[in-house]
């Protein structure tokens, strides 16, 4: 059974790379793509895929595991089916240093300090919205995700604000950034993004156990001889840094790290480096479809892949909330 | 006694305001100009032109929209005993974005359809929070009840979104997505400010039934009054204000959650107290609001919604941080 869900998602993510080197303003049937690949295809058509499309594919499949492990881990370590960093704002924090750096520092898209900056803003806007939701030492999840929607309108309306000053260009690619179009499309970006996952993931992986644990709840963890805080520290660190990076490079793209670990805790029961694995199988799964349906919709530019993630994951939020809610008053009664 | 310096003041406020509205922005003009303009309304001379096609019908809209968010507010915090209720943060201004996208997507509308379209934009994202809120769970905590506005509002948000680009409409309603009053003009005015009357109207006529029903549905049921009917009867008026506002506008958030809270500090709970004191102090504040967008970066117009949540995000912060909410 678990054998067939792997091998029907590798399936559906091989369907999603073909599609997404094939379609566009230009599009490539399977067999040029396979002459391409092979060295065979025309120069134009070598320079489409392998300049343009190719990385793209790749970034929407890092980056959507990165967003999809990051919800994970906020999930498991709050204890909150709500939490994702889209929510937490999380994402406007690194959205609004990366905008104002590109804005008003350098003009290199590529440059390599702009995973680093990415992270300075998220991890202020995290400190924020745990320093506003915090009660003493009682810290309620619901009032987190408040306080996180609260800090995220504040960080939008500054990041519209500092748009003011800045050139035509600039205002144009902040739209396209808050609504969440995949915008670092070469090499140099997948460099970027590939380092720090291939240094997380693993680590994350190997911490698994100790996550397993944590998932059974606070006291059992602490119980079971963990040292909650600390662990607790280094994967909230974690998925600050791998939300961070990846929204750098694909924009504000929200309910991403909501469905991917949801879809994940579905199929399979326990909570595992399986579990965590597959979630992020589903998140580039669906950042990559998301991408390809919005250059599909639009045949003369494209609708931004976050759009349509929030026009699914919106009425998914919704759902969850209305039966996790009613489910934990039932319990409360 | 307290209550009556407070509106003292506050109009003396209001009407600086509005003049000050008048004389600032991207031209400035002394104040002799302003006053020969107003008494010569429709003149010739290139002042008068500019007080009276732009600055004139921006005062006029700011202050009734101002008060429109502000009372809209007000009414469902009393009906909801939300103190987070606010159009914006529950998604009712989202809602009506999207009904003025499908308008501007099909037609070339006037005044009065887009601010028809609105409306039903609203009155849907209203209707789902009219039926959650019935829902124990979003009785007993505001919180949640903000979570499914801000799932309500990305979602309607991402489908005109969507909507713009199908339908290439960025010049059209850009600077309503924003915020701004900017582009006012004297046909919107004379259809929205009737209706935005109306509602504030019937707020006005609510306001004993509206104090009753914070104070609890049985206070309410052991006076012979039906809440039910108090609720829908105020959804109706938070429609006709929200709906008017936003289609003038666009989707200012913040307005219709903070004013409330700041007229309870000088004028208690009471609505008869409430509905004057926010309609007075919402119109204040937006046309505040409003000089500042045009003053932060001149010429350029900072839009005025920014300035509105820029105030707003942190005396909310404030309070979830004192565990107010």
């Amino acid at each position: 059974m678990k054998k067939r869900v792997w091998a029907l998602l590798s399936l559906l993510l091989i369907i999603g790379i073909t599609l997404s080197l094939s379609v566009g303003t230009i599009s490539l049937s399977v067999t040029e793509i396979l002459a391409v690949l092979t060295g065979d295809g025309t120069p134009a058509q070598q320079l489409l895929v392998f300049h343009f499309r190719f990385p793209r594919t790749l970034i929407a499949i890092f980056a959507g595991a990165g967003l999809a492990i990051s919800g994970y881990l906020f999930q498991t370590v709050t204890h909150n089916d709500l939490a994702e960093p889209g929510i937490l704002s999380i994402n406007a924090g690194a959205g609004l240093t990366v905008l104002l750096y590109l804005g008003f520092f350098t003009n290199h898209s590529s440059n390599n300090l702009l995973p680093l900056i990415a992270c300075s803003g998220s991890f202020f806007a995290a400190f924020l919205v745990y320093f506003c939701g915090k009660q003493g030492e009682n810290v309620a999840m619901n009032r987190l995700l408040l306080s996180g929607v609260a800090v995220n309108a504040g960080i939008s309306a500054l990041t519209l604000i500092s748009t003011v000053n800045v050139s035509q260009d600039s205002y144009r690619f902040v739209t396209a950034w808050l609504s969440g179009t995949i915008w670092g499309t070469t090499w140099q970006h997948i460099m970027m993004i590939l380092p720090i996952l291939f240094c997380l993931i693993p680590f994350i992986l190997w911490q698994g156990k100790s996550l397993e644990v944590m998932a059974l709840g606070d006291k059992q963890a602490i119980g079971l001889g963990l040292s909650l805080k600390k662990k607790q520290l280094f994967f909230l660190f974690s998925a600050i840094v791998l939300a961070a990076v990846s929204v750098a490079l694909i924009g504000n793209i929200s309910f991403l790290g909501l469905i991917a670990p949801h879809l994940a805790k579905n199929l399979i029961h326990q909570r595992n480096n399986l579990t965590l694995l597959m979630s992020a199988f589903f998140g580039a799964i669906l950042l990559l479809y998301s991408d390809i349906v919005g250059r599909v919709i639009l045949s003369n530019g494209e609708m931004a892949a976050g759009i349509i993630v929030s026009i699914v994951g919106a009425p998914y939020f919704i759902f969850r909330l209305l039966k996790t809610n009613q489910g934990a008053f039932n319990k409360a009664k | 006694m307290k209550k009556k310096i407070f509106f003292l003041f506050i109009v003396v406020l209001l009407v600086l305001a509005s003049v000050s509205s008048l004389r600032y922005g991207a031209s400035d003009n002394s104040w002799r100009e302003i006053y020969h303009a107003l008494l010569q309304l429709g003149g010739n001379n290139q002042t008068q032109q500019l007080i009276y096609y732009l600055r004139l019908p921006r005062t006029i809209a700011s202050l009734f929209i101002g008060a429109a968010f502000a009372v809209s507010g007000a009414l469902m915090q009393g009906i909801t005993h939300n103190p987070l209720a606010d159009s914006g943060l529950l998604g009712i201004n989202a809602g009506a974005g999207l009904g003025l996208a499908l308008v501007f997507a099909f037609t070339n509308p006037t005044p009065a359809m887009t601010m028809f379209a609105s409306f039903i934009g609203a009155a849907i994202a209203l209707a789902i929070i009219y039926i959650a809120s019935s829902r124990i769970i979003f009785v007993r905590s505001s919180i949640h009840m903000v979570l499914l506005g801000a799932a309500i509002g990305s979602f309607f948000t991402a489908l005109s979104q969507s909507i713009r680009l199908l339908f290439n409409l960025n010049q059209e309603i850009t600077f309503w997505f924003v915020g701004g009053s900017a582009n006012v003009t004297w046909p919107q005015i004379q259809i929205a400010v009737p209706v935005m009357t109306l509602g504030i109207m019937g707020a006005w006529l609510l306001r004993n039934q509206i104090t009753l029903l914070s104070i609890g549905d049985e206070a309410a049921i052991s006076l012979g009054k039906n809440p039910q009917r108090i609720r829908q009867l105020s959804m109706f008026c938070v429609l006709l204000l929200a709906g008017t506002a936003v289609s003038l506008v666009g989707a200012i958030s913040f307005l219709g959650l903070i004013i409330p809270h700041i007229v309870r500090f000088f004028v208690g709970h009471d609505y008869r107290w409430v509905i004057p004191a926010t309609v007075l102090f919402g119109a204040f504040f937006f046309v505040v609001a409003d000089v500042l967008s045009r003053l932060v970066a001149p010429p350029l117009e900072t839009p005025v919604g920014v300035i509105v949540t820029l105030i707003g995000v942190p005396l909310l912060l404030l309070q979830i941080r004192k565990g107010n909410v």
